[in-house]
């Protein structure tokens, strides 16, 4: 019956090993697809014509595949070159699934964050960015104190929804055998000859993390956006509205419906 | 790489299965979520709490834990039924699974992206609406209705996308479609590498296609756009 398997300890023992493995993977992912998106987002917004170009063939290419034949692709292709089956990108990388894995969330979190980035960093207003270059400051410190934290900050929700995504996606991994809180599920359900239990139990697992998830965000929001009052009201930001100077717009309404959603 | 081209007409007729998949998880999807966003608005407070309740729970749970439920949930719930009223139970396909899973889960962001799209018309037309003697129903079917399917066009568009690549998933349960096709044939010829190439493109040109019919659609509504 249902309600036993739910009072089983193993079942909650082993959700428990399988969560720790989902929070690894999502962690690292979205680590690494933050820098990937944050360099793919610079490139597209202020890199040459070829660059460009590349960075946005990437984001079209990891966009349009789904994850689950990027992984394959990687995790029972890539190793059929046999160049790549030698030396320590193998031992460390594709013959590990979770190691594949990890890599196959990045690279498609690199492509999603890089126009949430994007989005972030075209909602500065171009006052902010021209008032660091008139305090004298270089382009690379412009970047590192201006454009970079002004515009993570702006697209604050818009991480987390892939981070959330990542959360979901990770359910992928089992298929090629990672152990993570749905694996761990499948193979509990093998186990007491009852697969619908297991699942439900990880599904309020995985409910669980999401809102944890909400629940620091808004958190961290409210946080940043006290951090950041006095500085908006400051004089500065007084004087150059009395004297507007051309600004981006801001997002239109579809765009704030597509950013309020935790898909891709 | 040369032996997966005998198998390409295979794994391409797979996108026939995706994309009828794709279509009636989408269409299943907009109904719900229609229904579930008209809840949510709602003076009704317990079908308020029913509806952002499912909001919240398939916003969270992973598409391929759910395609799971459904798949064996269903095929529980068959059988008792069958030895119920004491027939042979019904096969449940993967098909029926993999339809009613997406329609079940994109329908809580279709809810989100209609009330989004609701609350994005400007009152004052509704009440221009209402000052030149209208009726509620007309107000409803010819002002708040067009706005807002104009208004949720680009989410709509976005999460067709998602369902299509969401439904590479399916592929786990057995529905044959280009993911579960590649796979064989990667089995077969021992070339994934070929294989999955040849299904990744095959999304990439379905997506690249979609993307351009939409718009296109929004290229013809945007004189609603000026407005609302």
């Amino acid at each position: 019956m249902m309600s036993d398997v739910f009072l089983m300890p193993d079942l909650w023992l082993g959700m428990l090993r399988g969560v720790r493995v989902t929070i690894a993977i999502t962690i690292l992912s979205a680590v690494l697809g933050l820098i990937g998106g944050i360099v793919l987002a610079l490139i597209i917004q202020f890199g040459g014509t070829t660059a460009r170009w590349f960075a946005r063939t990437y984001v079209f290419f990891f966009r349009g595949v789904p994850l689950l034949i990027l992984l394959y692709f990687l995790y029972f292709g890539v190793p059929q070159i046999s160049l790549l089956r030698h030396g320590p990108l193998w031992t460390y990388l594709f013959s590990s699934p979770f190691a594949t894995c990890v890599l196959a969330f990045s690279l498609n979190n690199a492509a999603y964050l890089a126009e949430v980035v994007r989005g972030g960093i075209r909602a500065i207003k171009p006052g902010e960015i021209e008032a660091g270059h008139a305090l004298g400051l270089s382009s690379r410190k412009v970047l590192q104190r201006i454009v970079l934290p002004l515009g993570l900050r702006n697209c604050l929700s818009g991480i987390a929804n892939e981070v959330i995504f990542t959360i979901k996606a990770s359910a992928v991994a089992s298929i090629i055998t990672v152990r993570d809180l749905f694996g761990e599920a499948q193979r509990i359900g093998t186990l007491f000859s009852d697969n619908l239990t297991p699942l439900i139990a990880a599904g309020i697992f995985y409910v669980i993390l999401v809102q944890i998830v909400e629940w620091g965000t808004r958190f961290l929001r409210a946080y940043m956006h006290g951090v950041s009052k006095p500085v908006s009201n400051s004089v500065l930001d007084r004087g150059s509205r009395t004297a507007p100077i051309s600004q981006e717009p801001s997002l239109t309404e579809s765009q704030a419906i597509r950013t309020s959603l935790h898909v891709k | 790489m040369l032996a997966t081209l005998p198998f390409l007409g295979y794994i391409v007729e797979g996108l026939m299965v995706t994309v009828g998949a794709t279509l009636v998880g989408f269409a299943g999807a907009l109904l719900i979520g229609a229904t579930l966003s008209t809840l949510i608005v709602g003076s009704n407070t317990l079908p308020r709490y029913v509806a952002s309740g499912y909001v919240t729970v398939f916003r969270a749970l992973p598409e391929l834990l759910f395609v799971f439920i459904v798949y064996y949930g269903l095929d529980i719930a068959m059988r008792a039924l069958a030895a119920r009223i004491g027939i042979a139970p019904l096969e449940i396909s993967p098909f029926a699974a993999v339809t009613i899973a997406l329609a079940m889960q994109f329908a809580a962001y279709c809810a989100e992206i209609f009330r989004d799209a609701r609350t994005a018309i400007p009152g004052g037309l509704i009440e221009a609406g209402e000052a030149i003697g209208l009726s509620g129903t007309k107000v409803r079917t010819r002002i708040v209705l067009p706005l807002m399917f104009i208004n949720a066009t680009p989410a709509l568009g976005n999460i067709f996308l998602v369902i299509l690549k969401v439904s590479a998933l399916a592929s786990v349960i057995g529905l044959e479609e280009v993911t579960r096709r590649a796979k064989v044939v990667a089995g077969t010829t021992k070339e994934p590498f070929g294989a999955f190439a040849v299904a990744g493109i095959c999304f990439l040109i379905v997506t690249a296609l979609a993307t351009a019919l939409q718009h296109y659609i929004e290229r013809r509504t945007t004189f609603g756009r000026s407005v609302a």
